[in-house]
């Protein structure tokens, strides 16, 4: 009797004992393993208190015999069964019992694996930096989860938090979030996301300067290079252990930037020079439809790769946006104003329509390939944006479109204007550059030694600097200008005789050129000296402004359309959003002058785009030694063993089973069947 | 002749239900049983001339059958053997009852299987000599030809549908010198129908053979742990258990070991008295042991009987 007191009071300091040692284990986890339930120190505390009386029970009730039907039954009829001793459940079935019962208490206590080492062998309170930037947008979700498991850890630690983006906001400077617990911090996370500009990394720097006392680091880097990079991470390294999280270069985003010339096309730029990669470029249209795409190949060891759209006008017109389709970032998205778009040209209608010596004969084969075309009245010209105007001296205009052209010149048009005999015979005419000496001048008259005149070469300062004046140019009959025009126009060429050729005037914010003679092959040969009437054409055209350059930046200009962080277009949010001269001159983009349309409407729109703000797109240099680095892919395995702990306690229960029914003898293989075994 | 060809047609494709590796069995034992020139057994009665003749051999040959021809033209006593012209009948019974069903783990056979073959090769080898072999419970005796043992097989699958766990009743059947062989695991409650049984055929002048198949569980009681032992019939002890229940089955071991070692030797000694031989036959032994046994006698079956340890 006193014995079996012994026994139980043995059983009962064993429950106490492992009692409190689960609920130790459930309140400290062990090791990197860590309980996520918040009732785990109590459900491990019973589980362990358990586990003794369980043991106890299985030694205490004897198990079910096996069940044998034995043909030699008579033979132990006699034999008493008190010539036996005692058994109990043999130890390993004890051991496969207590098992199962702790894979259930260990379930329900969810047990994880320890897995952000960000934090480990550091103590104190935790400062989260997060470049929320435009690259984050690409692997937001990732940098989320990231940036959940360090809170969680600071959480498990018991360790306050304090989170700073390094992104401005329209409403506040960057600053430190206040100090608090891990659990406030991750409330406050979803107001934490990535933004369609860049970081402001000497803002980020200006606010660390006002955080006293130290703190362990945990930076989410977005791992590009930047001239404040090196104070930045040795402010975080003053401040405390510094652990940083990067993307690998080769997964970060690629960025759009406007391709220089007249072809529609972007260049591509990548953070690492590595391989030979491709990437695909999407043009789409206002409704988001893609219109056309094409791949564009970076060579090995090249950080930049061109994309060249081949598309006819009808389509080239209906392209508002390039993008990255698999990519989803403001630096994906590259928006094209009225300036990408060949510019509207129009050519006044002459009194001469259909006439085959017609003065825009000559003019429209010259000018079609670098222009989109029109001709009509001054009325159907400026119906649509037009960047200039050609008049030969065969357009008549009355008085009322006259004063149209005027206002339409004083907005920003170019009116090129051709000599011709009813100039001449007007030199008044309130459309000319100059005013005029009444009268054609013929250059190869008598006086001149009946030699035609040619150009003297361009002047630097000339929209025609550099072209090459054909020796065979003759210009035959020309119009004068007065002699004194000095101040009131520009010349852009001149005879070598001195008197000008071509002049321009500045009228409004437009131009009005004339070239002093006609643009046929009666004054000149000028039509078909190729080459040099093209490329003058050309340069006069190219002076001209664009629909969006007509756009006014006088004042600050209102969005139209913004982009977000994942490079979607969407409607704009008025109010301090604004587009400055001073953003578009020093490609400022941030919370005021995110990317995005500015303007009035749809034509008279300026494209406000990211690359303006990433001059150089390159990755950091190799961080210190001190620094610990993690990818934000790093694979981490499984989080939680509930899964395992489920598979292992149905095997454990099967084998239970199993080892019963093979003690019972029910089992496939048994010793006996009443069933003849053979059928004869 | 068209109900022959039925019956024989019949014990075909009952004979075509022995699963292969019984068969392949019956023909092993057959084969490593049917040395040439040997008869099976030794058999009673006057005989006829056999073509082996052999040297005379004092005590165990009467002189009066010397062979004066043959002894005068070789100089030496030759004897002929004889034997009775008339059919030797060989009544085989095999125990159904459930209890011949238990076999063990790493056993081949259960002892109704292992029964089944040792008759079958019996009657292989004893058709082919001419001899009449039959069921005991059936009356039926086939006699020659390849296919008797084939009819033995027919006959033995009635007797297993039937119920033949009894022992069969032999009024009318044999004449005294035939042969009865039993096979059984002799487990049976019922000893009193057993005796009377071999009173009967001793009665009869019939010679006996008891065969004992058992399977290794049952010779050697190895069980260990905690079981409970029930019977395949449902039988009861004098004391109404229906079962038994050892916690540690290892620790009677000994008690059952010397309880079966008296029950061998009590069936040894039931056989001794009435002139029968007593075969025992683990199942975990090649079944040509007990044919061997069945003709050249087995010296001291209790030795496959484990000795009680101390």
């Amino acid at each position: 009797m006193a014995g079996a007191t012994q026994t139980t009071a043995g059983y009962a300091a064993a429950s106490l004992a492992l009692g409190a040692g689960g609920v130790a284990l459930g309140m400290s986890g062990l090791g990197p393993v860590f309980f996520a339930s918040s009732m785990a120190p109590q459900i491990l505390g019973i589980g362990g208190a358990s586990l003794s009386g369980l043991v106890w029970l299985m030694q205490t009730i004897p198990p079910k015999p096996k069940q044998i039907v034995f043909p030699g039954i008579r033979l132990l009829y006699n034999i008493l069964a008190t010539d036996t001793q005692s058994s109990s459940i043999p130890f390993w079935q004890k051991a496969l019992r207590c098992s199962i019962a702790m894979s259930a208490f260990l379930f329900a206590a969810d047990p994880r694996l320890e897995q952000e080492t960000a934090l480990q062998n550091s103590v104190g309170p935790v400062l989260v930096v997060v470049d929320n930037d435009w690259q984050s947008a690409k692997d937001w979700n990732l940098i989320r989860q990231r940036i959940e498991g360090v809170l969680e850890s600071a959480g498990r630690q018991g360790r306050s938090v304090m989170v700073m983006p390094t992104t401005r906001e329209q409403d506040q400077e960057i600053k430190p979030g206040p100090l608090q617990s891990a659990a406030e911090a991750r409330t406050a996370l979803p107001g934490l996301g990535p933004k369609p500009w860049p970081a402001d990394r000497a803002g980020a720097l200006k606010a660390l300067e006002t955080i006293q006392g130290g703190a362990s680091v945990v930076w989410f880097s977005n791992g590009q290079d930047d001239p404040r990079l090196v104070p930045f991470l040795e402010k975080l390294e003053g401040i405390g252990p510094v652990s940083v999280f990067k993307n690998n270069p080769a997964d970060a985003a690629h960025i759009l930037s406007v391709k220089p010339g007249e072809e529609l096309g972007a260049i591509v730029r990548r953070l690492n020079p590595g391989p030979q990669e491709s990437v695909l470029v999407a043009a789409t249209g206002a409704k988001g439809e893609i219109i056309s795409q094409i791949e564009a190949v970076f060579p090995e060891g090249e950080s930049s790769a061109e994309a060249v759209f081949d598309l006819p006008p009808e389509l080239r017109r209906q392209i508002v946006k390039l993008s990255l389709p698999d990519e989803a970032h403001a630096g994906a998205a590259l928006l094209l104003d009225e300036s990408w778009r060949k510019r509207p040209v129009g050519i006044l209608k002459g009194s001469g329509q259909g006439s085959l010596l017609e003065d825009s004969t000559y003019i429209k084969p010259a000018i079609a390939p670098f222009t989109n075309l029109r001709a009509g009245s001054v009325d159907e010209i400026l119906k649509d944006a037009a960047s200039a105007v050609v008049m030969t001296d065969e357009a008549i205009l009355d008085e009322e479109e006259r004063r149209k052209l005027g206002q339409w010149i004083d907005k920003g048009g170019m009116v090129i204007r051709f000599a011709g005999p009813r100039l001449a015979a007007q030199p008044n005419d309130s459309l000319s550059a100059v005013p005029l000496v009444p009268g054609e001048n013929y250059t190869n008259g008598a006086l001149s030694g009946n030699k035609a005149a040619s150009l003297s070469e361009f002047a630097n300062d000339s929209p025609f600097a550099g072209l090459k004046v054909p020796k065979d140019l003759e210009i035959r009959t020309r119009v004068l200008s007065e002699s004194n025009i000095a101040g009131a126009a520009q010349v852009w060429a001149e005879f070598e005789d001195g008197a000008p050729f071509v002049t321009a005037k500045k009228q409004g914010d437009g131009w009005v050129v004339l070239v002093h003679t006609a643009a046929n092959l009666e004054w000149s040969n000028l039509p078909l000296a190729d080459e040099l009437f093209i490329d003058m054409m050309k340069a006069m055209v190219g002076r001209s402004k664009s629909a969006s350059a007509q756009v006014e930046l006088t004042k600050p200009l209102p969005p139209l359309n913004i982009l977000d962080a994942q490079g979607r277009l969407g409607a704009a949010q008025k109010g301090s959003i604004k587009l400055t001269r001073e953003d578009v001159k020093n490609g400022t983009v941030g919370p005021f002058s995110p990317p995005g349309f500015y303007g009035q409407d749809s034509v008279a729109r300026l494209a406000h785009n990211l690359h303006r703000a990433v001059a150089e797109y390159k990755p950091a240099p190799e961080l210190s030694s001190s620094v610990k680095a993690f990818g934000y892919k790093e694979d981490q395995g499984p989080d939680n063993f509930k899964g395992i702990l489920l598979a292992l306690g149905m095997a454990l229960i099967l084998a239970d089973l199993l080892a019963r029914m093979k003690q019972s003898n029910v089992l496939p293989g048994v010793r006996f069947t009443s069933k003849p075994e053979v059928s004869i | 002749m068209s109900t022959i060809i039925h019956l024989l047609e019949e014990a075909e494709d009952v004979f075509g239900r022995v699963t292969p590796d019984m068969e392949m069995e019956v023909d092993k034992v057959h084969q490593s049983t049917n040395a040439a020139g040997q008869r099976l057994m030794r058999k009673a009665g006057t005989g006829i001339d056999l073509f082996g003749p052999r040297e005379f051999e004092e005590g165990r040959d009467e002189r009066k059958h010397i062979n004066p021809r043959l002894s005068a033209k070789r100089d030496m006593d030759i004897i002929v053997d004889r034997e009775v012209e008339s059919p030797h009948r060989y009544g085989i019974h095999v125990d159904s009852s459930p209890s011949m069903d238990y076999k063990s783990d790493g056993v081949r056979f259960s002892p109704k299987q292992v029964s089944i073959i040792i008759a079958l090769a019996l009657a292989q080898d004893l058709a082919k000599q001419e001899e009449a072999v039959g069921v005991l419970s059936h009356g039926q005796f086939y006699r020659g030809g390849k296919r008797a043992h084939h009819r033995m097989a027919d006959t033995l699958s009635d007797v297993t549908i039937m119920g033949g766990e009894d022992f069969p009743d032999i009024h009318g059947v044999f004449k005294p010198g035939n042969t009865v062989i039993a096979l059984s695991d002799f487990l049976s409650d019922n000893d009193g129908r057993l005796v009377e049984f071999l009173d009967d055929l001793a009665e009869r002048h019939l010679q006996t053979y008891l065969v004992m198949v058992a399977d290794p569980d049952v010779l050697r009681f190895e069980f260990k742990g905690n079981n409970e032992f029930k019977g395949p019939e449902g039988e009861r002890s004098l004391s109404g258990e229906a079962s038994k229940v050892f916690e540690k089955t290892e620790a009677v071991r000994n008690l059952y070991l010397t309880n079966l070692r008296v029950r061998v030797a009590w069936l040894q000694e039931l056989c001794a008295a009435r002139g029968f031989h007593f075969v025992l036959h683990p199942t975990d032994h090649p079944a040509e042991h007990a044919v061997h046994f069945l003709k050249e006698g087995q010296d001291n079956p209790l030795s496959l009987v484990p000795e009680v340890s101390p």
